[in-house]
């Protein structure tokens, strides 16, 4: 099929998430709690980047150009995956937010009428299995213990409700074409109950009804996008035109 | 029992090895320091669980935490610059070797600890409060993408070399199972920067000259990897943990690396090096190791701020483990 522009714009802000995400995933190598979360915590980075780099190339063959030759207004991401956090509950928070997120969003595409974009998500899907139970046990380990609990509960209250602005609806087609298998309200709802489900076990909060106000969708970026976006783009700036 | 029993250690050849499968069915003994050098001597490989002179294992364990403390200070020193890593590829790839490196840490700790010298936690500790070292290369801050190219393809390579030199006939077991990994590792990273390297040797006149930035700056640490020439009596040498003479490792590194760079169109940093008319060897000026000597304990260049932001990350993350630690005895 000649996937529509609402397609196009559908696999744009997935990419722009998992760009993101891993991106700052990888800002871990190194200096997270011990060696062993280290290698997890940076495998998974390099799995949504390699989840970005294979959706920007259902989109263009200049697969850099996507990633980085864009201005600030043009991305799509998420402001969830834009956050920095770079204190480890925020991360941690955020990669199970986003995982439980992915999981959902890739099994939405596995029997998508895009075929290319339908095998992309069969593959991503197998490798979200592990990212999950990564997060959800490391989460639910921490949750059971007083200080983890104490340190963790407010970054939960605070960064869940961004979750919601995966699901931003970019048009209402999408099923129809057969490009998504589920929609996105029900991709939001399953989200909203596995999220409320995973915190309702430590009786934690958690309010999930505010409708996201979906800034990043539309162009406007959070305010970690630009030091997000400068690391990206520093050594290419130097030389867009050379070679590295 | 034998000789070399340590009072206090009966459970020793009981406990579960965290990492390494028993290759001897039980404890090997000798009668003294003699006959375990003749064992040595003849190709014998020493096993976690076998009754080890003390000096051995303290001279092996000192050695695989040097190693250690290394791979884990080569992560951080890479890690500046992967957010910027030029494209997607660049970033995936400097993403995946400080991965190994990292890799590479974890194993030798591991292998560090089974000989029960220090644990984990102390070899971590101690490298943090400064008490051990690490290789003078990881003392130098990465100022630009080009200096992680120059890391990858210089001084990899020189790791690389000696790592060679102390698997080939290294006589701790597990030590040169864990060298065989690293090597192959190691050698992709060697090959990736080599590719860098070329690409920046015939790109655009600023990547060039970033490029000649970098080895001014990285060419002698990494020459000094090597380390001062071997003493006679060098036990590592003895006791067949290195397997050869700093000096020579050195020398067939400069032999190799001079052509390259020259043939990229760099110069060495080095006004006193030249071609011996007589053998058609490269030869480098005379090295001062004063300034190394200091590196070393941990006075070099960016040494304070490395160990500050490796302790800065180790306490800040000090409730992740003691959290998880007291789940995990909660559920025992």
């Amino acid at each position: 099929m000649v996937p529509t522009e609402e397609a196009r714009e559908l696999v744009l802000a997935f990419a722009d998430d998992e760009l993101c995400v891993g991106q700052n995933h990888a800002w871990w190598i190194a200096v997270g709690p011990f060696l062993e979360e280290d290698l997890a915590f940076t495998s998974i980075a390099q799995d949504e980047l390699g989840h970005a780099r294979a959706l920007y190339s259902l989109l263009s063959d200049d697969i850099d150009h996507l990633a980085y030759g864009r201005t600030p207004s043009q991305y799509r991401s998420a402001h969830i995956a834009e956050f920095l956090c770079h204190d480890w509950s925020w991360a941690l928070v955020r990669h199970v937010l986003h995982d439980i997120g992915e999981q959902i969003r890739w099994s939405a595409l596995t029997d998508s009428s895009w075929k290319e974009l339908a095998h992309t998500a069969q593959r991503a899907l197998a490798e979200e299995h592990f990212h999950l139970q990564h997060g959800l046990s490391l989460i639910r380990r921490l949750l059971s213990n007083e200080d983890g609990r104490r340190r963790l509960e407010p970054v939960i209250l605070e960064l869940a409700p961004y979750g919601r602005e995966y699901f931003a609806d970019p048009g209402h087609g999408l099923v129809d074409q057969g490009v998504l298998t589920i929609s996105m309200a029900d991709q939001e709802q399953q989200w909203v109950k596995q999220v409320s489900g995973l915190f309702d076990e430590f009786e934690i909060p958690v309010d999930l009804n505010v409708q996201p106000a979906a800034f990043g969708r539309s162009g406007i970026r959070s305010k970690d996008f630009d030091s997000l976006h400068d690391e990206m783009t520093a050594v290419i700036r130097i030389d867009p035109k050379a070679q590295w | 029992m034998g000789p070399f029993h340590r009072s206090g250690n009966e459970g020793r050849t009981q406990r579960k090895l965290t990492n390494v499968r028993v290759y001897t069915s039980g404890m090997r003994t000798w009668h003294d320091m003699d006959e375990f050098e003749q064992f040595l001597d003849a190709g014998g490989i020493v096993e976690p669980n076998d009754d080890i002179p003390e000096r051995y294992r303290n001279a092996v364990f000192r050695f695989i935490e040097l190693h250690a403390n290394s791979e884990y200070m080569g992560g951080l020193t890479e890690r500046d610059w992967i957010p910027r890593a030029p494209g997607m590829h660049r970033k995936l790839t400097a993403l995946a070797k400080s991965q190994d490196e990292i890799g590479h840490a974890h194993l030798l700790y591991m292998v560090a600890a089974d000989l029960e010298v220090k644990t984990r936690e102390e070899m971590m500790v101690d490298l943090l409060e400064g008490r051990t070292h690490f290789h003078n290369v990881f003392h130098y801050r990465v100022h630009s993408w080009a200096d992680q190219i120059a890391v990858a393809y210089l001084v990899d390579a020189a790791a690389l070399a000696s790592q060679q030199a102390i698997f080939k006939n290294c006589s701790y077991g597990p030590y040169k199972r864990i060298l065989r990994r690293v090597i192959t590792e190691e050698g992709f990273h060697m090959r990736n920067g080599e590719e860098m390297m070329l690409l920046m040797a015939h790109g655009t006149n600023t990547q060039h000259e970033m490029m000649q930035e970098s080895i001014n700056r990285w060419w002698l640490p990494s020459v000094q990897l090597f380390g001062p020439d071997s003493r006679p009596d060098d036990e590592l040498l003895r006791w067949h943990i290195k397997s050869e003479r700093n000096e020579d490792l050195r020398d067939r590194y400069v032999q190799k690396f001079v052509p390259q760079l020259l043939n990229g169109g760099f110069t060495i940093p080095d006004p006193g090096l030249k071609k011996d008319p007589v053998d058609g060897k490269w030869k480098i000026s005379e090295i001062d190791w004063e300034p190394l000597k200091k590196t070393m304990q941990n006075g070099g260049p960016d040494s304070a701020r490395r160990i500050a932001d490796a302790r800065s990350a180790w306490e800040n993350a000090d409730w992740v483990r003691t959290a998880l630690d007291a789940t995990a005895e909660a559920h025992l």
